[in-house]
């Protein structure tokens, strides 16, 4: 099982034991707030994950998720937080050296777009096990699984 | 004392009758003759399988031969229905998780083995490197398949390892791969392979680039000695995945390795028997 706990937040914002929220640009801000990252945990692994979200709807996130989303994995999958309908497990397969992975959140056409990029590969060749990652977004409003639109891409040597 | 093959094929002859008269609520659906194992192999249902023991060993006093009782074929093919639920027997190929059916770590199930009597499987070593020895497959339930008996993953090692398995659950399969596994031998510089790759679902065929070739193992940071392969394309949780030569003539799904490493990396199965001293189940 992923360890819950929450190890990096960017921007300055202390670490908690409830989902924080997402930072937001502040009037002494120079140039535009890079997007959050989180440093995701499995056993003695560990990922940094960054997050776009252009929905506005994510108000915090938090280091593993919840069962549903992690049961018979074997790419990407999301699922509810079992009684928090705003919370939201996701979870994906990496290989050892898919370290720095990226979230983009979108909508298209009244459902939730999410597409997990597991990101460049460091060292560009390592062995062949899946890791099974996973987060848990905190989100303004309930959104069921059943609509959001998930896929995974991977970055495969030339 | 080897029974001679002659009086295996006599023994078969009379399996059925003696079968007949020892269980007449068990039906026997095959009789094969394993040479290797050196045996009788009778197949029975899926259902039949756990009070089949008890007449087989009565029937392998009364015909002076090893028995072995397997499930028949047909039951084969209607528990594998993915590679996350393909039980009694398992294939080669086919996912297994670390720790508990739920795990985080995702790795596959190679060849079986034979050490002796007692039936294994083989998969990456560095799967088991570190986290939980308990290794298990969701068709299979909360039970575990089996745990780690023994290693390769060292310094000047290989990237392979053993694990135990019901011996029931052991056979000549590979996941997508129609023929059976007859045999086994060392990989050879520029010839096909295929691979069937647990994790990414499915067959993908290359040729072997070096077919003796070391590199440092990125858990153990240890020298680790294989071979390569271009043109496989794999993903995270393909470890372990079975390689072979063919199908296809001269030498039909024809163990050769044990797929390791992103870049084609993998073990020479030959050699990894010989470490075990082991050989494939047939």
């Amino acid at each position: 099982m992923p360890r819950l706990a929450i190890i990096l937040i960017s921007a300055g914002i202390a670490a908690g034991c409830s989902a924080p929220p997402l930072p937001s640009p502040s009037a002494t801000s120079v140039g535009p707030v890079p997007p959050p990252q989180l440093i995701v945990h499995s056993g003695e692994r560990t990922s940094t994950l960054t997050i776009h979200d252009e929905t506005g709807l994510v108000t915090g996130y938090a280091d593993g998720a919840p069962i549903q989303a992690v049961r018979g994995i074997t790419d990407v999958a999301v699922a509810n937080v079992p009684e928090r309908p705003d919370g939201l497990g996701v979870a994906w397969v990496a290989l050892p050296c898919e370290a720095n992975p990226t979230l983009m959140i979108s909508n298209e056409r009244g459902r939730l777009r999410m597409m997990l990029d597991r990101g460049p590969r460091v060292p560009l060749d390592c062995e062949s096990m899946g890791v099974v990652y996973g987060i848990t977004l905190e989100l303004s409003r309930p959104v069921a699984a059943q609509l959001v639109d998930i896929e995974a891409q991977s970055r495969n040597p030339g | 004392m080897a029974t001679p093959q002659s009086s295996l094929r006599s023994a078969a002859a009379k399996a059925w009758d003696v079968w007949s008269q020892l269980a007449t609520n068990i039906e026997l659906q095959a009789v094969g003759v394993d040479v290797a194992g050196n045996r009788l192999r009778l197949r029975v249902a899926a259902a039949d399988l756990p009070s089949a023991a008890a007449v087989a060993a009565e029937a392998a006093r009364q015909l002076s031969v090893s028995i072995e009782v397997r499930l028949a074929e047909d039951g084969s093919e209607e528990a594998c229905t993915s590679r996350d639920n393909c039980t009694s027997p398992m294939k080669a190929g086919i996912r297994i998780r670390q720790g508990s059916q739920y795990s985080t770590a995702l790795c596959t199930m190679n060849f079986h083995i034979r050490i002796g009597s007692n039936e294994q499987f083989l998969t990456a070593g560095h799967c088991g490197y570190s986290g939980s020895n308990d290794w298990y497959h969701i068709g299979y339930g909360a039970n575990k398949v089996g745990s780690e008996l023994a290693t390769l993953y060292q310094q000047n090692g290989q990237d392979a390892m053993r694990v135990e398995m019901p011996d029931a659950q052991a056979a000549d399969d590979i996941y997508s791969i129609t023929s059976n596994i007859v045999g086994w031998r060392d990989p050879v510089q520029g010839e096909a392979i295929c691979a069937s790759l647990g994790n990414s679902n499915s067959i993908d065929c290359g040729t072997v680039s070096e077919d003796f070739h070391s590199w440092i193992g990125d858990s153990c940071g240890c020298t680790i000695w294989g071979a390569n392969h271009d043109n496989i394309s794999t993903i995270g949780g393909d470890s372990g995945s079975p390689i072979s030569v063919g199908p296809g003539a001269p030498y039909p799904a024809t163990g050769v390795g044990i797929h390791n490493r992103s870049n084609g990396d993998f073990a020479r199965l030959d050699d990894v028997l010989d470490a075990f001293g082991a050989e494939l189940v047939l």
